[in-house]
């Protein structure tokens, strides 16, 4: 099955980071990177397929279509069991991360810079 | 005569000397008189009454002198006597005046026809003690009608038949502005907002019973001049000279309200700066603690190390402004908590 990873951050240099992280791993094949949600939600819903694995890694705080905004919109029609989503924030503001938690597509809060531990999180979640 | 251990300074205000006489044989007879005390007509009972610390303890007073007689002399010589008995001398012609005199607070009275030594001796202790009681029993009332009156907080009393105020004390005068007439003219609910009428009208249908549910809460009242208070109202159940009455203690926490009003303004707005700090404060820091990571691992090469570390100085200056930010944003948080 194909993986897919989505980077949706407003910050370039934070997608360039993210990037080179995930690189890392061989698990992340294909990136595409974003820098508003809005772009990322027409895109995805273009070429959402049942087929296709999706990892998004989606910032919170973001112009236009913020990352709570966002994942109202995709829940829609992303599956759960192909759509997990992490968000990674510079937040590491308590009410943010339970938020989160509520929501069913997200499957972890990572507090920004991407780390390598995060990496393996990501992996073994997806495995779940 | 049985002597008793107490004396007393006896007045006798008496115009006739020979009836005058006759007492005084009867009062050495009975060797409780300290000091006797003798006025001829209303201007010499004045004199020794108005002397302070007189001691007299009772006044023996014929109610027919010269110069005042009657109904004025006996309310003349109460005002001038405050709390010391007085026992009316009178003979069988003006028994029935006499007996009206004790509605008018005399002691006692006593028929000069037939009096003995036995009888004055008896009549002097009674009313001597009799009236300590109720002097005692006045100053208690008077006590506790001080508590009411002088409570640092607004209180009253009110009907719960007709709801009219039955007793205010100053307090309540002080904060409300009615004056103690207006006050008892008027009902409770001439204080509530008539939007409260609905739930006062409930709270009084309900029986209670005294020390059993004991209103409090917090209402809305009006003051003489509109102004609206929240109040933190405690009551009691009693009777009020036979009507079924409640008594209530008032608490204006309308200034203590606005305060927690105030200070959970200041609290969101804390928050706020808090909520913005989280994202704002650690976006350029996430950034620079990512750039180093990559950069100590040794993942970035050649000229890219060269974009990294403007990346990193751009960040870290990023970030020197967000911190400036902050700061003045807290020294204006102080500015808006001066105004208040």
């Amino acid at each position: 099955m194909k993986i897919k990873t989505l980077i949706i951050d407003d910050d370039e240099i934070s997608i360039m980071l993210t990037d080179i992280c995930l690189k890392d791993s061989p698990f992340f094949q294909v990136i595409d990177t974003y820098l508003d949600g809005a772009t990322a939600l027409e895109n995805l819903k273009k070429e959402y397929s049942e087929d296709t694995t999706y990892v998004i890694i989606l910032d919170i705080n973001m112009p236009l279509m913020n990352g709570w905004e966002f994942l109202e919109e995709i829940k829609d029609f992303a599956s759960q069991k192909n759509t997990s989503v992490f968000m990674l924030s510079s937040s590491t503001d308590r009410l943010d991360i339970e938020k989160a938690e509520n929501i069913d597509l997200v499957k972890g809060f990572f507090s920004k810079p991407l780390k390598e531990e995060h990496l393996s999180q990501i992996q073994e979640r997806m495995a779940n | 005569m049985r002597g008793t251990e107490k004396r007393y300074n006896v007045l006798v205000v008496e115009d006739n000397p020979g009836d005058y006489l006759l007492i005084e044989d009867f009062l050495e007879e009975t060797i409780i008189v300290k000091k006797l005390h003798w006025a001829e007509n209303f201007n010499t009972t004045k004199q020794i009454l108005s002397k302070k610390n007189n001691g007299i303890d009772i006044i023996l007073l014929d109610l027919s002198l010269p110069d005042k007689e009657g109904e004025p002399l006996l309310k003349e010589i109460q005002l001038l006597s405050q709390d010391t008995p007085i026992v009316i001398l009178t003979g069988y012609s003006d028994a029935d005046f006499a007996i009206k005199s004790l509605a008018l607070g005399a002691s006692d009275y006593l028929l000069k026809d037939v009096l003995n030594s036995t009888v004055l001796y008896k009549s002097i202790l009674y009313n001597i003690e009799r009236n300590r009681i109720l002097v005692n029993l006045k100053k208690s009332e008077q006590r506790y009608s001080d508590l009411f009156h002088f409570s640092p907080l607004p209180m009253w009393v009110f009907d719960r038949d007709t709801l009219k105020f039955l007793d205010v004390n100053d307090a309540a005068i002080e904060h409300y502005g009615y004056s103690y007439e207006e006050f008892l003219n008027m009902e409770i609910s001439q204080i509530r907002p008539k939007d409260d009428m609905p739930a006062l009208k409930e709270s009084l249908g309900k029986e209670r019973k005294p020390m059993k549910n004991l209103v409090h809460g917090e209402f809305t009242h009006l003051k003489k001049n509109g102004a609206r208070i929240r109040v933190e109202i405690r009551s009691n159940n009693f009777e009020y000279k036979g009507h079924p009455a409640e008594i209530m203690l008032v608490n204006d926490i309308t200034e203590r309200n606005r305060h927690i009003e105030a200070v959970e303004q200041q609290n969101e707005i804390l928050k706020d700066i808090a909520w913005t700090q989280s994202h704002m404060v650690r976006a350029p820091l996430a950034r620079l603690m990512g750039l180093v990571n990559l950069l100590s691992e040794g993942k970035i090469e050649g000229d890219k190390k060269k974009d990294f570390y403007e990346h990193i100085q751009n960040s870290a200056e990023e970030l020197d402004e967000i911190i400036k930010g902050v700061v003045d944003k807290s020294q204006q948080f102080e500015i808006n908590k001066d105004k208040e």
